[in-house]
């Protein structure tokens, strides 16, 4: 620690980091020239891709092309802004983060980067047909309700078959809340289904919903290596309500003319018709000092 | 009884004499009007190239105008303390002056709305301030107060005055008709009758009290629009009372300059004598103590904290750039009177009327300090990339000459009411000086 201070402590040391920060963060990163993608473009990939990006990139960028970025300065990943840069830089960025990005070298290592790149990738029209290999997961008959009057989930999960449907049982089902920033889990493990292919919870009484307490909860197959990003969404009033305080409904000192304390309003007109009432007495009395 | 008679008539004869023709009277006022008409050129120029001709900018947005505004906010507080609180105090000798503090008032606060208007780069805008202003704002509460402090102060003039109207218009009977159909007017068919007197007295007095509470409200009101701030130099709970004993300095300071000056102009030695130069210089000595008082908790507690905003501000104006505006406005406004006026010698006219216009120098100067050095320090640094004049405050030509017009509109104001109106509440000094009114002369022309 002593050491590391007085290395931190010397002028160059300092004007070193400085320089190498101004590189990273003007996009002059040694290693985008570099780094190429060791990955082949693989369908798996794609897959694994889309599950890390889910977890930690869609909260800010929203889903690649569909245009839910939540700035302007935070582009969608599926426009040419990302698709025309190439490897290399995208690696950077993700790297180390640009702006207020963070870098996730050591959230992801460096193969899971590298197939959320590719995941990025497979929406350049150009590389949609250069995806190596096909996924083919079975079809499946998922059914997802929740009982209002017992504010439970029901779900039923089975596998389509030659026209039979076969239940999957032991199936691992995650279940969550959609908030505004991504998921947030209802349970802290998956639960799983029972022979039927079915499951019934509680749906927890201390979620809070919006205004009128309508909460989105989802339903997800948690093995989406096997069987894909297989997930069921309800929409309805099974949270709490949210009460939302707007400060500029109060009466403030800050606030709008309309909004002003009553106190004050109240001392400012009183003061002013005290004094402006004495004036006024006196106009009106030396008018007519005439007549006495 | 016969001499009595004859020391009235004295009296009016010296009294209304000033108000007639005089040449030397005429220069001063053309005098007056040219220096004022270079400033409305100025003040055009201004108002056709925006504020960009002055030396604000977006940190130092407050300048010399708003500086001179409260200057003049301060001085027309003297009409309150001579008119209203000594007149309630019962304090005889004060009469002979009391017009001239009422005339000092009416001047200073009028131009001070003025000086408002003169720091707005669209003036026409003015009324939004009504329409539009936020009743939680000091700035609307300053509006309010200064308009009726001037009405205050003109009704403070016009009703102690009914009586010396209603001797002059049948006094000066060859004086030109729209004056004398405007002592008319003002006398409010005065005739001294027992229950007039009553009334009137009645009225003055209820005056008297009602302009306490507005007067330290003005005065309150205008330190608030920077107290209620976060500034460095301007977050500060005594700024009100601070303001106001600042003003009585300003404002007694004033008076004795406007008192030297009339006395010796209108040839009135004899009713504004020595002894009230002396007095006056007491009054002086006096606000001036009590102005000391918060000036040292206004600046050793701060200083003897020296918490990090209060450091870089106070080191500024301790021995910093701004060391030599504050020290003479500190050393001149209030240091000097009370040393030298504790000397008697120094309580002469002419000693008070030097010290008086250098207190006065010393009192503007203390409300520049108060403005500028505060918005050099703005609450974020000034980025470097901002230009060079940003960071600095430098009056420029226009500002100076339209903020020297403000002050000669001033003196115009009190030039013209003290041509217009005896500068001596002839009737009310008559009462207290024990000279019998000659009544007759109200009756004689009652056909």
């Amino acid at each position: 620690m002593k050491i590391k201070n007085k290395i931190m402590k010397r002028p160059y040391f300092q004007f070193i980091i400085i320089t190498l920060q101004l590189l990273l963060m003007s996009g002059l990163s040694f290693s985008q020239n570099i780094a190429e993608n060791p990955l082949d473009f693989t369908a798996m990939s794609i897959n694994s891709g889309k599950k890390l990006y889910e977890k930690r990139c869609v909260s800010c960028h929203g889903w690649p092309s569909e245009g839910k970025n939540i700035m302007p300065s935070i582009p969608d990943l599926g426009t040419n802004i990302t698709i025309n840069k190439d490897d290399g830089t995208l690696y950077a960025t993700l790297t180390n983060g640009v702006g207020a990005m963070p870098a996730y070298k050591d959230v992801y290592n460096d193969e899971e980067r590298w197939e959320i790149i590719n995941y990025i990738r497979s929406f350049d029209p150009t590389m949609k047909n250069k995806v190596i290999g096909t996924i083919v997961f079975p079809k499946l008959s998922f059914q997802f309700e929740i009982d209002e009057e017992f504010k439970t989930a029901n779900l039923f999960v089975g596998e389509i078959k030659d026209d039979a449907i076969v239940p999957l049982s032991q199936l691992d089902i995650n279940f969550f809340v959609q908030r505004m920033f991504g998921k947030l889990p209802l349970f802290e493990k998956p639960l799983k289904t029972n022979l039927l292919g079915k499951l019934s919870v509680t749906i927890p009484d201390d979620i809070y919903g919006d205004e009128e307490g309508k909460v989105k909860i989802i339903a997800q197959v948690a093995d989406s290596d096997t069987y894909g990003n297989v997930e069921r969404i309800v929409d309805g009033k099974y949270g709490k309500v949210s009460v939302y305080e707007n400060m500029l409904d109060k009466r403030t000192l800050w606030g709008v003319n309309a909004k002003i304390p009553i106190w004050l309003l109240g001392s400012f007109f009183g003061i002013l018709i005290i004094i402006w009432g004495g004036i006024f007495y006196v106009i009106f009395k030396l008018f007519r000092l005439k007549r006495l | 009884m016969d001499n009595n008679k004859k020391s009235f008539k004295k009296l009016t004869t010296d009294v209304l004499r000033p108000l007639k023709k005089h040449k030397g009277f005429d220069i001063w006022l053309f005098f007056l009007i040219v220096l004022f008409a270079v400033s409305v050129l100025a003040y055009l120029s201004q108002l056709s190239q925006g504020l960009g001709v002055t030396g604000m900018r977006d940190f130092v947005s407050w300048g010399m105008y708003i500086g001179h505004f409260v200057f003049c906010v301060a001085v027309s507080l003297v009409g309150m303390l001579i008119s209203s609180i000594m007149g309630l105090l019962k304090i005889k000798w004060i009469t002979p002056i009391t017009r001239l503090a009422e005339f000092i008032a009416i001047a200073f606060v009028a131009v001070a709305g003025i000086a408002i208007i003169v720091d707005m780069g669209r003036p026409d805008r003015f009324f939004n301030v009504i329409f539009h202003g936020r009743l939680q704002s000091p700035i609307l509460w300053d509006v309010t107060v200064v308009t009726t402090y001037l009405v205050l102060s003109v009704l403070l003039l016009i009703l102690p005055m009914v009586p010396d109207m209603a001797f002059s218009k049948r006094l000066m009977k060859d004086a030109p008709k729209w004056r004398l159909k405007l002592y008319n007017l003002l006398s409010f068919g005065y005739m001294n009758t027992p229950e007039q007197y009553k009334a009137l007295h009645k009225l003055i007095r209820i005056l008297m009290v009602l302009i306490i509470p507005v007067g330290l409200a003005i005065h309150t009101v205008t330190s608030w629009l920077f107290a209620a701030t976060l500034h460095v130099g301007w977050d500060t709970t005594i700024f009100g009372p601070y303001f106001v004993s600042g003003a009585f300095v300003a404002g007694v300071a004033s008076l004795s300059i406007t008192m030297y000056v009339i006395r010796a102009n209108f040839k009135l030695e004899y009713y504004i004598t020595k002894k009230h130069f002396d007095l006056v210089a007491k009054l002086m000595v006096l606000v001036s103590l009590v102005y000391l008082y918060f000036n040292i908790n206004e600046f050793i507690v701060p200083g003897y904290k020296m918490k990090q905003g209060d450091n870089v501000h106070l080191s500024t104006l301790f021995y910093g750039s701004w060391s030599g505006y504050f020290w003479s406005a500190q050393i001149l406004g209030m240091i000097l009177p009370i040393v030298l006026f504790i000397f008697k010698p120094m309580r002469k006219p002419i000693p008070v009327l030097i010290v008086s216009v250098l207190v006065l120098i010393g009192a503007w100067l203390k409300r520049y300090v108060i403005v500028i050095p505060t918005l050099l320090h703005p609450h974020l640094p000034i980025p470097e990339y901002i230009p060079e004049n940003y960071h600095t405050y430098v009056p420029t030509g226009v500002e100076i000459t339209i903020t020297a017009g403000t002050f000669i509109l001033v003196l115009l104001i009190i030039t013209i009411l003290a041509k217009l109106f005896p500068v001596i509440p002839f009737v009310e000094y008559a009462e207290n000086e024990k000279i019998e009114i000659d009544y007759d002369i109200l009756n004689e022309n009652k056909k």
